[in-house]
């Protein structure tokens, strides 16, 4: 069937919902595939702003206040797309909020949820059916009216479409989304994300960024709540009338080898991932599969330190399949900047050099040369001297800067002149920004941000005999990849007591953040504190891997 | 069937562990290697033998060997 198409427009909209009115009149489409490879769902953009506009209609028929806040789960279903444009055309905002499915781990994803709900306030909830009790139970305790995806779209379905939704819809002065991924779950962030900085960190993108072509194929098995997974892979295909394709996250986990061979299969052109992912699709690859990644002209890669030996190895294995090392785009960017600061542009080779300080060589990927319209500046510790040379806290300004947060309690820290800090180090060469580590205390496990404080919550909440302030969680690195080390300091625990308090914590950490943990018990007076008294968790990392700490157990 | 050896058989497979170390009343959470990695890869066993999805909140409440016998068992009769 003939079908109106419109030239080919690689971003440039105002608003999000402006952006998806000119996608549906493309011919792309978005795909969902299942864990065999087989797709579940397939939507033209056109058929997707009409569930939208149906949906958007029945949104306007429960008499939500504009401008109001509807948490979805972000699970990674077609419905999720649909909800989201869907508030963008009845004038709420949507909040993308973690689907975290880890061993026994109900308790405190319920924990998790209702710490947001808090926050936000939102005038509706909406989940997948799958666990409704719990998005169910969590909505009641808040005073939160919760739905299903599936009940919504089944409504939705037999309602008419909203016909004058340009009264309606979230305009170019609007917020557009709330960004949850930023900050930590005790007392999560909320980012309030404008129109504008979406918009202007899209376009950047899309232009200068990653050069954005006619028919792009992206794939994607990112979470939806994370920026990278939303805004690179939910946002930017509609922003630029490029075909979606997706999986799960947990579809990864499950078969890493998958994302090659639907990568193949799809004849993608752009994809992105933490840096951990590469290695470990690479090591699930089934040799005897023949793959075709020729096509790929954009694997991008950050989240993380990126280290040179991943990448050679990576593209060294997949020779056969017609990857190029030129394909590698290794970037930086944050939930504060929406998503992207700077990305190693396409058919350029990632900018890999070797730096020399304090008596040793490194060797280190450049995350690229700083987007247009953005500006990075490097701040020095000035009372300290053993920071090496050029390296400082990575400061950025730019047209997507968030600097309005849900909880007032965690501020957005700007300079007088309108830049923000990071939390990360690293430093500028030759125009490109290079990353060498965190002053944040995050802990970055596979991909997936974890704030110290979390987990030393999270384990003192476990057995009253444990404070907070006794205990820290650092990350170590080993063969290029973070792990998670706990410090408890205490001399009052006997052989008993510690085997027990630890079985006790290892379930916790592993219930609430799905990660392994590696325990040192300390004697009493071995975790550092400021002058403020707070755990000082860089000096105590760096006790511990000088050995300087008097350990007890391990 | 023998659920528990099933499950066993599953949690063996999927965490490279002998089947003699995982004992009847194990927790998941005490068995060596499994983090959130792992689980999902269970998870894709677990679905794989009962030939459906299983809802993501009973995958929450797993805690122990015997809790995912018991859901092999529970899912098998649904499907009949």
């Amino acid at each position: 069937m003939a079908k109106p198409t419109v030239p080919y427009r690689p971003g440039g909209f105002t608003t999000l919902a402006k952006a998806l009115d000119y996608a549906a009149q493309s011919t792309a489409k978005v795909r969902f595939f299942d864990n065999t490879g087989s797709v579940i769902t397939q939507h033209s953009y056109e058929e997707l702003r009409t569930s939208t506009l149906k949906l958007a209609t029945y949104l306007h028929s429960l008499g939500l206040k504009r401008g109001s806040y509807v948490a979805m789960i972000a699970e990674t279903r077609v419905e999720f797309n649909i909800l989201f444009f869907a508030c963008q055309y009845a004038g709420f905002v949507p909040c993308p909020l973690p689907f975290t499915i880890l061993v026994a781990g109900r308790e405190a994803y319920e924990k998790k949820l209702m710490q947001f709900l808090k926050i936000l306030k939102p005038a509706l909830l909406v989940g997948p059916v799958s666990i409704e009790t719990i998005t169910a139970g969590v909505g009641k305790s808040c005073h939160v009216p919760t739905s299903s995806y599936e009940a919504l779209c089944k409504i939705a379905n037999d309602t008419p479409i909203l016909r004058n939704y340009q009264d309606t819809w979230l305009g170019v002065d609007d917020l557009a989304y709330v960004q949850f991924s930023s900050g930590s779950t005790a007392e999560p962030g909320g980012l309030l994300i404008t129109q504008k900085a979406v918009m202007a960190n899209l376009n950047v993108i899309a232009t200068d960024g990653v050069g954005v072509i006619a028919e792009e194929q992206t794939f994607s098995w990112l979470p939806f709540d994370y920026d990278m997974g939303l805004v690179s892979f939910v946002l930017s295909p509609v922003n630029t009338q490029s075909n979606a394709d997706f999986i799960s996250p947990a579809t990864f986990m499950a078969k890493p080898e998958l994302w090659l061979e639907l990568l193949s299969a799809c004849r993608s052109t752009l994809t992105f991932a933490p840096v951990f992912a590469y290695g470990l699709a690479l090591q699930k690859r089934d040799p005897k599969k023949k793959l075709d990644l020729s096509m790929l002209r954009v694997a991008g890669i950050g989240g993380d330190m990126v280290h040179a030996d991943t990448l050679r190895t990576f593209a060294q294995a997949m020779q056969d399949t017609g990857f190029r090392f030129e394909a590698f785009s290794p970037g930086y960017g944050l939930a504060e900047a929406v998503m992207g600061i700077s990305l190693t542009r396409p058919e350029t080779p990632p900018f890999i050099q070797h730096f020399s300080w304090a008596g040793h060589t490194q060797e280190l990927v450049s995350c690229g040369q700083v987007l247009p319209g953005y500006d990075v500046k490097i701040k020095h510790e000035t009372d300290s001297l053993s920071v090496a040379h050029r390296v400082g806290e990575i400061w950025v300004k730019g047209p997507s800067i968030v600097t309005e947060s849900l909880n007032a309690a965690e501020k957005i820290k700007q300079d007088k002149n309108g830049f923000i800090a990071t939390g990360d180090l690293g430093f500028l060469h030759e125009g490109h920004l290079f990353i060498t580590g965190r002053v944040k205390d995050m802990i970055i496990i596979r991909g997936r941000n974890i704030w110290a404080q979390d987990i030393e919550w999270a384990i003192a909440d476990c057995d009253e005999r444990l404070h907070s302030h006794s205990i820290a969680a650092i990350g170590v690195t080993q063969n290029n990849e973070e792990s998670l080390v706990v410090l408890v300091q205490s001399s009052d625990f006997d052989n008993i007591a510690r085997a027990e308090l630890q079985e006790k914590i290892e379930q916790t950490v592993n219930q609430s953040f799905g990660v392994k943990v590696q325990m040192v018990w300390t004697q009493k007076d071995q975790l550092s504190t400021t002058t403020a008294g707070k755990l000082a968790r860089s000096q105590i990392k760096q006790n511990y891997l000088d050995g300087t700490l008097k350990i007890l157990a391990t | 069937m023998d659920y528990i050896t099933k499950t066993k058989e599953i949690l063996s497979n999927n965490l490279n562990l002998p089947v003699e170390q995982i004992t009847d009343d194990a927790k998941l959470t005490s068995l060596e290697q499994l983090d959130s990695l792992t689980f999902e890869k269970i998870v894709l066993s677990i679905e794989k033998f009962l030939g459906h999805k299983v809802d993501a909140v009973n995958l929450l409440e797993l805690r122990s060997v015997k809790d995912v016998a018991h859901l092999l068992q529970k899912e098998s009769a649904m499907k009949k």
